[in-house]
């Protein structure tokens, strides 16, 4: 096991026995990229800074459900932070604030960091998966990006690449599977 | 929908971690995963392969307050901190005040720090060995993990990016007793890599009644006292998993 997980691991582990400064030491290795996370979705710090604290409150509650053997910390961590924060901007964009959110999507990451690839501090699932990355079609691989990476919904990446929405639901779905034999798993 | 065909079941899972499902669609979903055992281990295999794509986006420190606020949230039951427990934070605020911005503000933290629940928890042993962990970070990123592996003597120090440092220092890596007695050398940390580090009877003995360690900046090969002599630019909470002796 990777020592950061092994270490993520046993801190869940005490925040599932109710010990405060776990949460506290977890919170201080992961905050920061979650709340960066956070930021790509909802685009607004207050947002952010609300999700984040609504984050670490389940995973004080639920850090008990954590199970080792079905995922890396990171994993369900940033799942976590992820699906708040979708559930949020889909909140706001049913609540009629579509039109803020889709101005704002300008500036979401779309473009492969292709020094990923060569960095030596990347672990080598990283270094895994952006291969797999590249070896998609560039649409495809922007697509799956705009909406992992910025919680773009199908309609609002077809206005955002100027595509149709079925091309757009097309390039994800295929995009996915093809990610998934190019992983092998 | 036919929640039984597992190709199906696969795609759903892969739009659902990506976030395309539609508001109904995946409030539907989500319903289903409680209680739909395949359903939840594809969503968790599709969140194992997908989550890396945002450990690329730099990281944004949040503002203290977020931390604060959660801080109040989770506001325990717990025992009252004991007078012993608040003289050994005291030396180590001692310690901390004389050194890096850094340090002083860790300080301040620790000082609000709840008191820690010693708890015994069972541990799938396998996934799990190390009994005493910490993860040193700065402002934005972990830059060591340390785990102890008190049936082997043995501590695992793995340094994640490289600290700054000069060409004739070395980090030093300390014990900080809760009884107050001075800290204990447990190494010199690498600036990049991993090492094992052994770890002698009194070290473990040490290890045991410690529930914070920092790190100062020594000449190379290490303070000539014995004691710290540099600044402390690192400190951390030391995590206990099988609580302690």
């Amino acid at each position: 096991m990777d020592p950061l997980d092994e270490a993520r691991t046993l801190l869940l582990q005490r925040c599932a026995s109710g010990d405060s400064a776990a949460l506290r030491t977890l919170y201080d290795s992961v905050a920061p990229q979650l709340f960066a996370v956070l930021l790509r979705i909802l685009h607004r710090r207050d947002l952010a800074e609300e999700a984040l604290q609504e984050v670490f409150m389940s995973v004080w509650r639920n850090a008990s459900s954590y199970r080792p053997g079905r995922g890396s910390p990171m994993a369900w961590l940033s799942s976590i932070a992820r699906y708040r924060a979708l559930d949020i901007r889909r909140k706001l964009q049913s609540d009629r604030f579509s039109v803020e959110m889709t101005a704002m999507v300008e500036d979401t990451v779309a473009a492969p960091d292709t020094d990923l690839v060569d960095k030596a501090d990347v672990s080598s699932g990283a270094r895994r998966l952006e291969e797999c990355m590249q070896a998609l079609s560039p649409q495809q691989g922007q697509a799956i990006r705009l909406a992992f990476i910025g919680g773009l919904t199908h309609e609002e990446v077809a206005v955002r690449i100027g595509s149709p929405v079925g091309t757009v639901k097309s390039w994800v779905r295929r995009g996915l599977q093809a990610l998934k034999s190019c992983l092998g798993s | 929908m036919n929640y039984d065909n597992p190709e199906l079941l696969d795609r759903l899972a892969a739009e659902y971690v990506v976030g395309t499902l539609r508001a109904g669609a995946r409030r539907r979903f989500e319903s289903m995963l409680a209680g739909h055992i395949p359903l939840r281990r594809a969503v968790q295999r599709w969140e194992q392969r997908l989550f890396e794509l945002s450990m690329q986006i730099p990281p944004v420190q949040p503002p203290r307050e977020v931390w604060t606020s959660i801080e109040a949230r989770i506001a325990p039951s717990q025992a009252p901190q004991s007078s012993k427990a608040n003289s050994s934070l005291r030396t180590w605020q001692a310690i901390a005040a004389s050194v890096a911005a850094l340090a002083v503000i860790l300080g301040t933290l620790l000082v609000t720090r709840e008191p820690e629940v010693r708890v015994q928890v069972k541990v799938e042993k396998q996934a799990v060995e190390s009994a005493h962990t910490a993860i040193v970070a700065d402002a934005t990123a972990p830059l060591w993990i340390l785990n102890a592996y008190p049936q082997s003597s043995e501590l695992h120090v793995q340094s994640l990016r490289p600290a700054a440092l000069a060409e004739n220092q070395s980090f030093e890596l300390w014990l900080l007793p809760d009884s107050g007695a001075p800290p204990i050398s447990m190494g010199l940390l690498p600036r990049t890599g991993t090492v094992v580090l052994p770890i002698s009877a009194g070290q473990l003995r040490a290890l045991n009644e410690a529930s914070k360690i920092a790190i100062s900046i020594e000449p190379a090969g290490g303070s000539p006292t014995g004691a710290p002599t540099g600044p402390i630019p690192y400190t951390a909470a030391l995590l206990h998993l099988r609580g302690r002796a």
